[in-house]
């Protein structure tokens, strides 16, 4: 159960149930909407992830449990084979994609639920009562559950009848079973393993590290994750600033994207809506938060998560009256009721749930962000707020993955604002790279020094590198800029000049 | 023993009718401070066919009684511990009937520390005209670029009844925006759809088609539409819209039109009509807007921009510019209200059913003023061409988009006065002799609640005088693509 634990919050995320007889009619006039409010009053639940999977668990053992009690009602046998197990193991391995909804399995109990209070009804009472039930039913829970319910009990009653006379022993019996047991485990954990997506895992526990701030755990999956992936690089980048490794390991890690790697461009893809936020976040620029946010609540609807960042954004860009709008909303669910006691604080008190937000200034002038690329962005953090450190390392960094080396020595003096012990090493490579491309008088106005130790590392690179030992360069030096530029930078193997 | 048993069953239900029939409270304190009720209904002039305007008592209390009548009659008595009123819909409407033409009061009292406090009466008044029975508007997420669900609905004004008129689910999530109907008729009407089901959806009548309102000479489609009042023309704007979202403070986003023109579409021949006045490369017009003989095209005009213009150097004045339908011609353009010399921005251009009033949007620079809280109402009298801020209905938030009544005598608007950034439909009585409008009040909600919960905006605002029908045959127009008519527009 705990290969798919990822899952049970990932469905919870997705929904926010509403106590209120709108949300109710949102649902109730659509075909299968009744089906699916019930499935998220169950999912609302999964906000205690033990919970979730004690449900999920349940669930599945009654949509087993179920068809054979039916079978055993009206039948008066037991199928041998078991057939009614296929069901929720089938589930089972639908579950692995999140994309599988919850309330194909919630449907399906219901319908088998509903059959077996009619079961006991006299046969006769049975029969008649089965198909106005299921009409009046479809309508709420949707034909394909009515399917498979049937499906389910019909198959599991005809075995009954035709097969356990084939099974009247008790050594028969248990004979059979073992089989039936050793083909559906067999079965089931073949197809349970080759559908399972360990990258969708990794990439949902990363992000759940990431909102819980366990950068370590952020790290963890990241190492673990097999191949490239954007979301992956950008939740990692960020952990290893918030560790303190930034300007040390960023290439320690494949940066694929480039500067794409530090946050998501806005391409106008709906999915990425929910993820680009967290970067704008971090770094106090909340109107930009904001604007993801909203993006995301347009094509996800409001769901808990959206919810609360619109919340929190609006109560940092002191818009009380909107966020008191959205906490008005998730006033009317279960579990996240009690955190609008904390929201309605920080707005009595004027609080903001972001300390670090850049603040705004009406005698400036007017500016617009630049949606397309962080870099002009980065700068302009930076020139508001000398002390934002987030800001200027990621600043460095936008300037170091693109080979703006020039922009990049223009901009380090911001350095000294930092407490850095002495100039941090992917630095000091990038400025050393600079050096042997300008003149003495160019370089010593920046006031910086490049350690000898760097100096001569630079020279080993240089040596191996003329030598073509690549394998070696890698080895020794696949973490250092000087690797990135001339082999790993999707911008080519050139310094970018300021342009 | 048998008697007994049906005494007290008679009893028990006499005293339960009893106890459902709401008795009035004897106040023991009588405050002068007014009452806070939410939605703010209190000194408005309601339309003799609205639906009840259920409320909010926004002050703390242990129980709550409201008490609603006129001068001849009390119509309901309502006592609860829950400061939400929800007013019988039955009563509602023999008040409406007794009272048009007239005041009536809401009566409050709260018990507070075990006393009754009676709070002054509100006074509001019920019109002798109705107004217009539908509503229609697109309920959307008031996003930016990103859309998921959306859909626009006609709403029952007389009812809570809501119904859509056409949602994206039906054309593949498309986006649906600008609707638009022609002197508050549903029956000559249309719609944008953009996605793979794109097109303008026009209906007249039992006729439906679809067209793309563009050439390979046009760099734009058609946008912002007025339907000529013989419904037969449709104007339309055709521009190049562009957002820009402010890195720090509260206002959100700016949206600006780079280039935009006019262009007619003649319905008939599916071609379509300019004139050099109104379509080229100097200045930038928008918002067409037809006067109710069909001679004269009112539209928002400013110098074309380059990509170094500031946006908060782009004004909008109002212009005007004579039509003939016959012969599918154009004069020349003139200045109706040169907004930039004071400092001042035109939007939405609308004229009213008699042609003695144009009512427009002025904000301080731009023209997409829903994202401007400092936009509100003017009134240009076409008479005698005074041009006034209609502070009778204009808050502190933004006042934009607003349509007329059939019969002049009600618009309907958007505002943002609630919290800033949700628009919701306001109506007001307008005085046709005076050109004085009455205190606007928000579409009144079944719930009382509904405003402070409800995280959709109202988008487009307008009235119809019936709902739109054949709703499933302008879905499967779109839907069909075989059905669509001439896509081929020329260009004149």
């Amino acid at each position: 159960m705990d290969s798919l634990a990822y899952i049970i919050p990932y469905h919870e995320q997705q929904e926010l149930f509403l106590f209120s007889r709108s949300y109710l009619e949102s649902y109730l006039y659509e075909s299968g909407g009744f089906g699916r409010y019930m499935a998220n009053f169950i999912t609302q639940f999964f906000y205690y992830p033990y919970v979730g999977k004690v449900i999920f668990t349940l669930l599945l053992s009654f949509i087993y449990l179920l068809p054979c009690l039916i079978c055993q009602r009206i039948a008066r046998q037991n199928d041998p084979l078991h057939l009614a197990v296929v069901i929720p193991l089938y589930l089972l391995i639908q579950f692995e994609s999140i994309d599988f909804k919850f309330y194909h399995a919630s449907n399906i109990f219901c319908y088998l639920l509903i059959f077996y209070c009619l079961s006991f009804l006299r046969k006769r009472y049975f029969y008649y009562s089965l198909i106005p039930i299921s009409l009046i039913t479809v309508f709420y829970l949707s034909w394909r559950p009515l399917l498979t319910s049937v499906s389910v009990i019909i198959i599991s009653g005809l075995s009954a009848k035709y097969l356990s006379r084939f099974f009247t022993g008790k050594k028969k019996y248990c004979y059979c079973l073992s089989i039936s047991i050793c083909l559906y485990i067999g079965s089931t954990s073949y197809l349970f393993i080759i559908n399972y997506n360990m990258k969708e895992r990794l990439l949902l526990e990363a992000e759940g590290h990431f909102k819980k701030k366990e950068w370590e755990k952020v790290l963890h999956c990241a190492d673990k994750f097999r191949g490239n992936n954007q979301l992956m690089e950008y939740f990692r980048n960020m952990a290893l600033f918030h560790i303190g490794r930034m300007p040390y390991d960023l290439l320690k890690y494949p940066q694929t994207q480039g500067v794409a790697s530090l946050y998501l461009p806005w391409t106008g893809e709906p999915e990425r809506s929910r993820y680009g936020h967290y970067i704008y976040e971090q770094l106090g620029y909340i109107n930009e938060a904001h604007r993801w946010a909203f993006e995301a609540m347009v094509v996800y609807g409001e769901t808990a998560p959206i919810i609360t960042n619109l919340i929190r954004y609006n109560i940092a860009i002191q818009r009380y009256n909107v966020a008191h709008r959205f906490i008005n909303v998730l006033k009317q669910s279960l579990f996240y009721k009690r955190d609008t006691e904390i929201y309605e604080r920080m707005i009595r008190e004027k609080q903001s749930p972001f300390p670090n937000t850049l603040p705004y200034n009406p005698e400036e002038k007017v500016r617009f962000a630049n949606i397309l690329n962080i870099g002009p962005e980065l700068s302009y953090l930076c020139d508001r707020d000398s002390s934002n450190q987030m800001a200027f390392e990621y600043l460095m960094s936008d300037l170091l993955l693109s080979n703006q080396i020039t922009r990049f020595a223009e901009n380090l003096g911001r350095i000294r604002t930092f407490p850095y012990a002495s100039l941090p090493r992917l630095y000091e490579e990038a400025l050393y790279t600079y050096k042997l491309g300008v003149d003495k008088e160019t370089y010593d106005k920046l006031g910086f020094t490049i350690s000898k130790e760097t100096e001569y590392r630079f020279r080993t690179y240089y040596t191996l590198y003329r030598k073509k030992e690549i394998k070696k360069l890698k080895e020794q030096f696949g973490d250092t800029f000087w690797y990135y530029l001339h082999f790993l930078s999707p911008y080519g193997n050139k310094i970018i000049d300021k342009q | 023993m048998k008697h007994i048993q049906y005494i007290l069953l008679i009893y028990s239900l006499l005293w339960i009718i009893s106890a459902c029939k709401q008795t009035g409270v004897t106040p023991d304190i009588q405050t002068s401070k007014s009452i806070n009720i939410f939605p703010d209904y209190t000194g408005v002039t309601f339309p003799s066919n609205i639906a009840p305007p259920n409320f909010l008592i926004m002050e703390k209390g242990e129980e709550y009684y409201t008490e609603i009548g006129n001068q001849n009659q009390i119509y309901t008595r309502l006592r609860s511990k829950q400061p939400s009123v929800v007013i019988p819909p039955k009563k509602w409407k023999e008040l409406l009937n007794d009272t048009t033409g007239n005041m009536f009061y809401i009566r409050i009292c709260i018990q507070q520390d075990n006393k009754w406090i009676q709070y002054p009466d509100i006074i509001n008044n019920i019109s002798k005209s109705p107004i217009d029975s539908y509503l229609v508007y697109r309920l959307i997420y008031p996003g930016y670029e990103l859309w998921n669900q959306m859909g626009i609905y006609q709403r029952n004004l007389s009812t809570y009844e809501e119904s859509p008129i056409i949602e994206n689910k039906s054309v593949e999530k498309g986006c649906i925006n600008c609707h638009t109907f022609c002197k508050n008729s549903s029956e000559t009407m249309m719609i944008h759809i953009r996605g793979k089901m794109g097109g303008t959806l026009i209906k007249q009548q039992e006729n439906f088609s679809r067209l793309d309102i563009k050439t390979p000479e046009m760099n734009n489609g058609g946008t912002y539409a007025a339907w000529h009042p013989a419904g037969r023309y449709l104007a339309f704007s055709v521009n190049e819209i562009q957002q820009y979202f402010h890195s720090t403070g509260p206002k959100a986003i700016e949206v600006a039109d780079s280039e935009s023109d006019l262009i007619i579409l003649d319905t008939k021949t599916n071609h379509l009509i300019t004139s050099p006045a109104i379509y080229g490369n100097k200045w930038m017009e928008t918002f067409p807007a037809w006067n109710p003989d069909g001679t004269m095209l009112y539209f928002c005009r400013s110098k074309a921009i380059d990509k170094k213009t500031p946006l908060s150097n782009i004004r909008y004045d109002l212009y005007r510019i004579s039509f003939n339908a016959e012969k599918r011609d154009f004069g020349s353009p003139e200045c109706v209200y040169k907004a930039s010399e004071k400092g001042k921005s035109v939007s939405f251009p609308r004229i009213s059913p008699d042609g003695k009033y144009l009512m427009f949007t002025c904000s301080d620079y731009g023209n997409f003023s829903i994202w401007h809280p400092e936009s509100e109402l003017y009134l240009l009298n076409l008479e005698t061409n005074e041009i006034r801020n209609m502070e009778e209905v204009n808050s502190t938030d933004v006042d934009s988009f607003h349509t007329w009544s059939s019969t002049g005598e009600w618009f309907v608007f958007s505002s943002k006065r609630q919290d800033g950034l949700w628009a919701h439909p306001y109506i007001a009585k307008f005085d046709t002799q005076t050109g004085m409008a009455c205190k606007p009040f928000v579409l009144p909600q079944e719930d009382p609640d509904f405003y402070l919960k409800f995280t959709k905006t109202f988008n487009l605002p307008e009235l119809i005088t019936a709902p739109v029908k054949n709703r499933d045959q302008l879905i499967r127009k779109t839907r069909n693509n075989k059905e669509t008519v001439n896509r081929e527009v020329l260009f004149r």
